[in-house]
Protein backbone atom coordinates (compact mmCIF):
# COMPACT_ATOMS: atom_id res chain seq x y z
CA UNK A 1 0.00 0.00 0.00
CA UNK A 2 1.35 3.44 -0.94
CA UNK A 3 0.62 6.48 1.22
CA UNK A 4 0.64 9.70 -0.81
CA UNK A 5 2.04 12.85 0.81
CA UNK A 6 2.17 15.38 -1.98
CA UNK A 7 2.83 16.08 -5.62
CA UNK A 8 5.77 18.16 -6.72
CA UNK A 9 7.45 19.36 -9.86
CA UNK A 10 9.60 16.72 -11.57
CA UNK A 11 13.15 15.80 -10.60
CA UNK A 12 12.61 15.95 -6.85
CA UNK A 13 14.31 12.61 -6.09
CA UNK A 14 17.35 14.29 -4.58
CA UNK A 15 15.14 16.34 -2.22
CA UNK A 16 13.07 13.33 -1.13
CA UNK A 17 16.11 11.17 -0.47
CA UNK A 18 16.53 10.61 3.24
CA UNK A 19 13.09 11.96 4.18
CA UNK A 20 11.14 9.68 6.52
CA UNK A 21 7.36 9.42 6.49
CA UNK A 22 4.68 7.65 8.53
CA UNK A 23 6.12 5.22 11.05
CA UNK A 24 9.61 6.16 9.89
CA UNK A 25 9.10 4.65 6.42
CA UNK A 26 11.44 6.04 3.75
CA UNK A 27 9.83 8.43 1.30
CA UNK A 28 10.37 7.72 -2.37
CA UNK A 29 9.29 9.39 -5.59
CA UNK A 30 6.95 7.98 -8.23
CA UNK A 31 7.44 10.14 -11.30
CA UNK A 32 5.07 10.49 -14.22
CA UNK A 33 7.42 12.78 -16.09
CA UNK A 34 5.27 15.85 -15.54
CA UNK A 35 4.76 15.28 -11.81
CA UNK A 36 6.50 13.62 -8.90
CA UNK A 37 4.43 11.88 -6.24
CA UNK A 38 6.03 11.52 -2.81
CA UNK A 39 4.98 8.23 -1.23
CA UNK A 40 5.97 5.66 1.34
CA UNK A 41 5.16 1.95 1.38
CA UNK A 42 3.21 0.31 4.17
CA UNK A 43 2.02 -3.20 4.79
CA UNK A 44 -1.21 -1.98 6.36
CA UNK A 45 -3.57 0.83 5.50
CA UNK A 46 -5.54 2.91 6.06
CA UNK A 47 -3.73 4.68 8.82
CA UNK A 48 -5.91 5.95 11.65
CA UNK A 49 -6.41 9.69 11.71
CA UNK A 50 -4.41 10.85 14.69
CA UNK A 51 -2.71 14.14 15.44
CA UNK A 52 0.68 12.41 15.52
CA UNK A 53 0.28 10.77 12.11
CA UNK A 54 -1.10 13.93 10.52
CA UNK A 55 1.96 15.77 11.84
CA UNK A 56 4.25 13.12 10.37
CA UNK A 57 2.43 13.50 7.06
CA UNK A 58 2.82 17.27 7.21
CA UNK A 59 6.50 16.96 8.06
CA UNK A 60 7.07 15.24 4.70
CA UNK A 61 5.02 17.89 2.91
CA UNK A 62 7.14 20.55 4.60
CA UNK A 63 10.31 18.85 3.41
CA UNK A 64 8.98 19.24 -0.12
CA UNK A 65 7.98 22.83 0.59
CA UNK A 66 11.55 23.63 1.57
CA UNK A 67 12.42 22.96 -2.07
CA UNK A 68 9.32 24.16 -3.91
CA UNK A 69 5.62 24.49 -3.19
CA UNK A 70 4.01 21.06 -3.47
CA UNK A 71 0.37 20.11 -3.84
CA UNK A 72 -0.27 18.52 -0.43
CA UNK A 73 -2.40 15.37 -0.47
CA UNK A 74 -5.16 15.03 2.08
CA UNK A 75 -4.21 12.61 4.80
CA UNK A 76 -5.50 9.15 3.96
CA UNK A 77 -4.93 9.02 0.22
CA UNK A 78 -3.60 5.48 -0.07
CA UNK A 79 -3.17 3.40 -3.21
CA UNK A 80 -2.97 -0.38 -3.40
CA UNK A 81 -0.07 -0.33 -5.87
CA UNK A 82 2.21 1.96 -7.83
CA UNK A 83 0.17 1.12 -10.93
CA UNK A 84 -3.02 2.35 -9.25
CA UNK A 85 -1.31 5.58 -8.26
CA UNK A 86 0.04 6.11 -11.77
CA UNK A 87 -3.40 5.53 -13.26
CA UNK A 88 -4.98 8.02 -10.84
CA UNK A 89 -2.35 10.63 -11.67
CA UNK A 90 -2.61 10.02 -15.41
CA UNK A 91 -6.36 10.70 -15.33
CA UNK A 92 -5.83 14.20 -13.94
CA UNK A 93 -2.30 14.99 -15.00
CA UNK A 94 -3.08 18.18 -16.91
CA UNK A 95 -5.27 19.58 -14.11
CA UNK A 96 -2.70 18.65 -11.47
CA UNK A 97 0.11 20.26 -13.45
CA UNK A 98 -1.98 23.46 -13.65
CA UNK A 99 -2.66 23.30 -9.92
CA UNK A 100 1.05 22.91 -9.25
CA UNK A 101 1.85 25.86 -11.46
CA UNK A 102 -0.70 27.91 -9.52
CA UNK A 103 1.19 27.53 -6.23
CA UNK A 104 4.67 27.62 -7.70
CA UNK A 105 7.03 29.84 -5.74
CA UNK A 106 4.35 30.51 -3.13
CA UNK A 107 3.45 29.52 0.42
CA UNK A 108 0.29 29.68 2.49
CA UNK A 109 -0.07 32.13 5.35
CA UNK A 110 -2.96 31.99 7.78
CA UNK A 111 -4.67 34.87 9.55
CA UNK A 112 -6.99 34.01 12.39
CA UNK A 113 -9.09 36.68 14.05
CA UNK A 114 -11.15 36.29 17.21
CA UNK A 115 -14.32 38.30 16.94
CA UNK A 116 -15.68 40.13 19.95
CA UNK A 117 -18.95 38.63 21.15
CA UNK A 118 -19.89 39.64 24.69
CA UNK A 119 -23.48 38.38 24.26
CA UNK A 120 -22.22 34.85 23.68
CA UNK A 121 -20.42 34.83 27.00
CA UNK A 122 -23.61 35.80 28.82
CA UNK A 123 -25.63 33.07 27.12
CA UNK A 124 -22.91 30.50 27.68
CA UNK A 125 -23.29 30.99 31.40
CA UNK A 126 -27.05 30.63 31.17
CA UNK A 127 -26.84 27.46 29.06
CA UNK A 128 -24.27 25.95 31.42
CA UNK A 129 -26.72 26.33 34.26
CA UNK A 130 -29.50 24.73 32.18
CA UNK A 131 -27.48 21.70 31.09
CA UNK A 132 -25.97 20.91 34.46
CA UNK A 133 -22.37 20.05 35.31
CA UNK A 134 -22.10 16.59 33.75
CA UNK A 135 -23.85 13.91 31.75
CA UNK A 136 -26.65 14.21 29.23
CA UNK A 137 -29.86 15.97 30.15
CA UNK A 138 -32.68 13.73 31.21
CA UNK A 139 -35.43 13.39 28.58
CA UNK A 140 -38.52 15.24 29.78
CA UNK A 141 -41.91 13.60 29.95
CA UNK A 142 -44.34 14.37 27.13
CA UNK A 143 -46.46 17.41 28.00
CA UNK A 144 -50.19 17.19 28.39
CA UNK A 145 -52.49 20.05 27.32
CA UNK A 146 -52.73 21.57 30.78
CA UNK A 147 -48.98 21.60 31.10
CA UNK A 148 -48.60 23.36 27.73
CA UNK A 149 -51.12 26.01 28.70
CA UNK A 150 -49.32 26.84 31.97
CA UNK A 151 -45.79 26.62 30.69
CA UNK A 152 -43.79 29.39 29.11
CA UNK A 153 -40.69 27.28 28.57
CA UNK A 154 -41.41 26.75 24.86
CA UNK A 155 -41.77 30.47 24.17
CA UNK A 156 -38.66 31.19 26.20
CA UNK A 157 -36.77 28.59 24.22
CA UNK A 158 -37.83 30.18 20.94
CA UNK A 159 -36.84 33.61 22.28
CA UNK A 160 -33.38 32.26 23.12
CA UNK A 161 -33.17 30.80 19.63
CA UNK A 162 -34.04 34.18 18.17
CA UNK A 163 -31.28 35.84 20.16
CA UNK A 164 -28.79 33.19 19.07
CA UNK A 165 -29.74 33.61 15.43
CA UNK A 166 -29.36 37.39 15.73
CA UNK A 167 -25.96 36.96 17.32
CA UNK A 168 -24.83 34.57 14.57
CA UNK A 169 -25.97 37.01 11.91
CA UNK A 170 -24.02 39.77 13.65
CA UNK A 171 -20.93 37.55 13.84
CA UNK A 172 -21.21 36.82 10.11
CA UNK A 173 -21.48 40.52 9.41
CA UNK A 174 -18.41 41.32 11.52
CA UNK A 175 -16.42 38.52 9.90
CA UNK A 176 -17.31 39.69 6.38
CA UNK A 177 -16.41 43.26 7.26
CA UNK A 178 -13.03 42.26 8.72
CA UNK A 179 -12.25 40.01 5.79
CA UNK A 180 -12.75 42.94 3.42
CA UNK A 181 -10.49 45.18 5.48
CA UNK A 182 -7.75 42.57 5.75
CA UNK A 183 -7.98 41.99 2.00
CA UNK A 184 -7.45 45.72 1.48
CA UNK A 185 -4.45 45.70 3.83
CA UNK A 186 -2.66 43.01 1.82
CA UNK A 187 -3.97 43.93 -1.62
CA UNK A 188 -1.28 43.66 -4.26
CA UNK A 189 0.82 41.39 -2.05
CA UNK A 190 -1.22 38.18 -1.88
CA UNK A 191 -1.83 36.05 -4.93
CA UNK A 192 -5.07 34.48 -3.68
CA UNK A 193 -7.31 34.35 -0.64
CA UNK A 194 -9.42 31.54 0.81
CA UNK A 195 -11.70 31.74 3.84
CA UNK A 196 -12.09 28.67 5.99
CA UNK A 197 -15.77 27.89 6.54
CA UNK A 198 -16.74 28.01 10.19
CA UNK A 199 -19.77 27.16 12.28
CA UNK A 200 -22.41 29.91 12.39
CA UNK A 201 -21.71 30.44 16.10
CA UNK A 202 -17.95 30.54 15.66
CA UNK A 203 -16.20 33.63 16.94
CA UNK A 204 -13.20 33.10 14.75
CA UNK A 205 -12.47 34.13 11.22
CA UNK A 206 -9.74 32.20 9.41
CA UNK A 207 -8.33 33.42 6.15
CA UNK A 208 -5.56 31.77 4.15
CA UNK A 209 -3.42 33.75 1.78
CA UNK A 210 -1.28 32.42 -1.03
CA UNK A 211 1.85 34.56 -0.95
CA UNK A 212 4.95 34.49 -3.11
CA UNK A 213 7.95 33.55 -0.99
CA UNK A 214 9.75 36.69 -2.02
CA UNK A 215 6.81 38.80 -0.81
CA UNK A 216 6.64 37.30 2.69
CA UNK A 217 8.37 40.24 4.39
CA UNK A 218 6.05 42.73 2.71
CA UNK A 219 3.08 40.58 3.67
CA UNK A 220 4.05 40.45 7.33
CA UNK A 221 4.79 44.15 7.39
CA UNK A 222 1.41 45.00 5.86
CA UNK A 223 -0.46 42.82 8.33
CA UNK A 224 1.47 44.14 11.33
CA UNK A 225 0.68 47.65 10.25
CA UNK A 226 -3.01 46.74 9.97
CA UNK A 227 -3.04 45.10 13.41
CA UNK A 228 -1.19 48.03 15.01
CA UNK A 229 -3.88 50.33 13.70
CA UNK A 230 -6.60 48.25 15.36
CA UNK A 231 -6.01 48.21 19.10
CA UNK A 232 -7.92 45.39 20.74
CA UNK A 233 -8.14 43.27 17.61
CA UNK A 234 -7.13 39.71 18.44
CA UNK A 235 -5.14 38.34 15.53
CA UNK A 236 -2.92 35.30 15.03
CA UNK A 237 -0.72 35.11 11.95
CA UNK A 238 1.00 31.83 11.16
CA UNK A 239 3.07 30.31 8.41
CA UNK A 240 4.59 29.74 6.00
CA UNK A 241 2.69 26.49 5.38
CA UNK A 242 2.32 24.24 2.38
CA UNK A 243 -0.59 25.52 0.27
CA UNK A 244 -3.22 23.15 1.69
CA UNK A 245 -6.02 25.65 1.01
CA UNK A 246 -5.14 26.19 -2.62
CA UNK A 247 -5.13 22.73 -4.12
CA UNK A 248 -8.74 22.65 -5.32
CA UNK A 249 -9.51 23.89 -8.84
CA UNK A 250 -9.90 27.63 -8.82
CA UNK A 251 -13.42 28.98 -9.18
CA UNK A 252 -13.61 31.37 -12.12
CA UNK B 1 13.73 23.54 -13.20
CA UNK B 2 16.90 25.55 -13.24
CA UNK B 3 14.97 28.83 -13.37
CA UNK B 4 13.20 28.12 -10.07
CA UNK B 5 14.11 30.22 -7.08
CA UNK B 6 16.57 28.49 -4.79
CA UNK B 7 14.80 26.71 -1.96
CA UNK B 8 14.74 28.55 1.34
CA UNK B 9 13.34 26.49 4.15
CA UNK B 10 11.59 28.89 6.48
CA UNK B 11 10.13 27.35 9.60
CA UNK B 12 6.52 28.31 10.30
CA UNK B 13 6.14 31.13 12.78
CA UNK B 14 3.19 32.23 14.86
CA UNK B 15 2.63 35.87 15.73
CA UNK B 16 -0.16 36.90 18.06
CA UNK B 17 -1.44 40.40 18.73
CA UNK B 18 -0.64 41.73 22.19
CA UNK B 19 -2.60 40.21 25.07
CA UNK B 20 -4.53 37.60 23.09
CA UNK B 21 -2.31 34.49 23.29
CA UNK B 22 -4.33 32.80 26.05
CA UNK B 23 -7.58 33.36 24.20
CA UNK B 24 -6.20 31.85 21.01
CA UNK B 25 -4.83 28.88 22.92
CA UNK B 26 -8.28 28.23 24.34
CA UNK B 27 -9.94 28.64 20.94
CA UNK B 28 -7.52 26.21 19.30
CA UNK B 29 -8.07 23.66 22.07
CA UNK B 30 -11.77 23.62 21.27
CA UNK B 31 -10.95 22.96 17.63
CA UNK B 32 -8.92 19.81 18.26
CA UNK B 33 -11.94 17.47 17.97
CA UNK B 34 -12.67 18.81 14.49
CA UNK B 35 -9.56 17.27 12.99
CA UNK B 36 -10.59 15.98 9.55
CA UNK B 37 -12.00 12.50 9.96
CA UNK B 38 -13.59 9.88 7.81
CA UNK B 39 -15.61 6.74 8.29
CA UNK B 40 -13.22 4.06 9.43
CA UNK B 41 -13.78 0.58 8.03
CA UNK B 42 -12.86 -0.96 11.37
CA UNK B 43 -16.11 -2.62 12.59
CA UNK B 44 -15.69 -1.05 16.01
CA UNK B 45 -15.73 2.41 14.47
CA UNK B 46 -18.39 1.93 11.83
CA UNK B 47 -21.24 2.49 14.26
CA UNK B 48 -19.76 5.75 15.45
CA UNK B 49 -19.09 6.93 11.88
CA UNK B 50 -22.64 6.21 10.83
CA UNK B 51 -24.04 7.84 13.95
CA UNK B 52 -22.04 10.95 13.13
CA UNK B 53 -23.38 10.99 9.60
CA UNK B 54 -26.99 10.52 10.67
CA UNK B 55 -26.76 13.03 13.51
CA UNK B 56 -25.17 15.58 11.19
CA UNK B 57 -28.17 15.37 8.88
CA UNK B 58 -30.59 15.59 11.81
CA UNK B 59 -28.68 18.59 13.15
CA UNK B 60 -28.97 20.29 9.78
CA UNK B 61 -32.73 19.69 9.65
CA UNK B 62 -33.08 20.84 13.24
CA UNK B 63 -31.37 24.13 12.41
CA UNK B 64 -33.69 24.67 9.47
CA UNK B 65 -36.72 23.97 11.67
CA UNK B 66 -35.46 26.36 14.32
CA UNK B 67 -35.04 29.19 11.84
CA UNK B 68 -38.48 28.54 10.45
CA UNK B 69 -40.02 28.44 13.91
CA UNK B 70 -38.54 31.79 14.91
CA UNK B 71 -39.71 33.30 11.63
CA UNK B 72 -43.24 32.04 12.21
CA UNK B 73 -43.27 33.29 15.79
CA UNK B 74 -42.07 36.73 14.70
CA UNK B 75 -44.56 36.70 11.84
CA UNK B 76 -47.40 36.66 14.35
CA UNK B 77 -49.30 33.87 12.63
CA UNK B 78 -49.19 31.47 15.58
CA UNK B 79 -51.40 31.45 18.67
CA UNK B 80 -49.75 31.54 22.10
CA UNK B 81 -50.43 27.85 22.53
CA UNK B 82 -48.92 27.01 19.14
CA UNK B 83 -45.80 29.02 19.97
CA UNK B 84 -45.50 27.18 23.26
CA UNK B 85 -45.95 23.75 21.67
CA UNK B 86 -43.48 24.52 18.90
CA UNK B 87 -40.93 25.79 21.38
CA UNK B 88 -41.32 22.76 23.64
CA UNK B 89 -40.99 20.38 20.70
CA UNK B 90 -37.77 22.03 19.53
CA UNK B 91 -36.44 22.20 23.05
CA UNK B 92 -36.98 18.45 23.46
CA UNK B 93 -35.39 17.76 20.11
CA UNK B 94 -32.39 19.77 21.29
CA UNK B 95 -32.24 17.84 24.55
CA UNK B 96 -32.52 14.52 22.72
CA UNK B 97 -29.69 15.57 20.40
CA UNK B 98 -27.49 16.47 23.38
CA UNK B 99 -28.20 13.02 24.77
CA UNK B 100 -27.30 11.26 21.50
CA UNK B 101 -24.13 13.33 21.08
CA UNK B 102 -23.11 12.36 24.58
CA UNK B 103 -23.86 8.68 23.88
CA UNK B 104 -21.69 8.62 20.77
CA UNK B 105 -19.02 10.95 22.14
CA UNK B 106 -19.57 13.55 19.42
CA UNK B 107 -19.03 17.29 19.76
CA UNK B 108 -20.98 20.10 18.09
CA UNK B 109 -17.93 20.79 15.97
CA UNK B 110 -18.10 17.28 14.52
CA UNK B 111 -21.73 17.59 13.47
CA UNK B 112 -21.26 20.02 10.65
CA UNK B 113 -21.44 19.83 6.90
CA UNK B 114 -18.72 21.70 5.10
CA UNK B 115 -20.11 23.29 1.98
CA UNK B 116 -16.76 24.80 1.02
CA UNK B 117 -17.13 28.41 -0.09
CA UNK B 118 -20.75 28.45 1.07
CA UNK B 119 -19.73 27.87 4.66
CA UNK B 120 -20.59 25.21 7.19
CA UNK B 121 -23.97 24.05 8.27
CA UNK B 122 -24.68 22.72 11.69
Amino acid sequence: MLHLYCLTAPRSEGVAAGVRGLAGAPVRVVSTGALDAWVSEHAEAPHPVTVELVREHDRVVRAALAWEAPLPARFGQDFPSEGALRRALAEREAALARALERVRGAVEMTVRVLLADPAAEAEKGAEGAREGPSGPPKPPAAPDDAQVAKSAAGREYLSRLRERQRREAELRHRADFLQTRIARAVAGIVLEEARTPSRPSSRSLTISHLVARRALSDYRRALRSFVDGEPGLRVLISGPWAPYSFTEPRRE
Amino acid sequence: MSEREPARAEEPRVEVSRGSAAEFAEELRTLAPSLPDRINADPEHVENGLARLVLTVIELLRNVLEHQAVRRMDGGTLTDEEVERLGLALMRLDERMQELKHTFGLSDEELTIDLGPLGRLG
